[in-house]
């Protein structure tokens, strides 16, 4: 058994050697690739209801409804790669999941008392950003413990 | 809970990764179990017996 084995190299390292099996990996870039149309769409759709105000509505219903659904789908892609996911990495995720859960419920609770001593109000665009970074803080502690 | 996997595929002269292709999960699974950081869910621990023809407390031991 050659060092190797055992000790990634560095963090790249460490990141692909969590990434599970083929199939996982398969899994995970339908997963991205839902996401990044989501998010496509998402800036798209936004940046027009804001531009253009005087938008027809089944228009505006319709750059409203394209990114919501492709959200849908982008989540069941996820489900689908939890459910399918090599049980380590599914481990990871899951401490993943709970650390950007924690670190949404911390921030909006603490908020709330940042706000009583005269904070500007919660901006939800914050709160989404906390989770995705606990989610990722959880995933890199969960590859680190596991390495 | 302590486990005889690195010995079991030692003997077979097996390396991590063929030995997880055997078990369909990834590398780094077979060497969280190896090391004792990670302890696999009951299919995976049986999966691991038969694998290599033992029973399954003879390959995991609960009380170490």
């Amino acid at each position: 058994m050659t060092e190797s084995e055992t000790k990634p190299t560095g963090i790249w390292q460490m990141i692909k050697n969590c990434s599970g099996t083929e199939m996982d990996r398969r899994n995970q870039y339908r997963f991205m690739a839902w996401s990044f149309a989501w998010a496509l769409t998402y800036v798209a759709a936004s940046w027009t209801l804001k531009s253009d105000r005087e938008l027809a509505t089944p228009l505006a219903w319709a750059l409203v409804a394209v990114p919501t659904l492709l959200s849908i789908v982008a989540v069941f892609a996820y489900l689908r790669f939890l459910r399918m996911a090599d049980e380590l990495l599914r481990k990871i995720q899951l401490d993943g999941l709970a650390t950007g859960f924690a670190a949404g419920l911390v921030y909006i609770i603490g908020y709330q008392l940042l706000e009583a001593i005269g904070a500007s109000p919660l901006q939800s665009d914050n709160v989404v950003l906390v989770m995705v970074f606990g989610w990722m803080l959880g995933q890199f502690v969960g590859m680190w413990r596991y390495r | 809970m302590k486990n005889r996997l690195r010995v079991l595929r030692a003997e077979r002269e097996w390396s991590q990764a063929l030995l997880a292709d055997h078990l369909g999960v990834s590398r780094q699974t077979v060497n969280a179990i190896e090391t004792g950081k990670y302890d696999p869910g009951l299919p995976l621990a049986f999966k691991i017996a038969r694998l290599f023809e033992q029973q399954i407390e003879d390959v995991f031991d609960p009380d170490e």
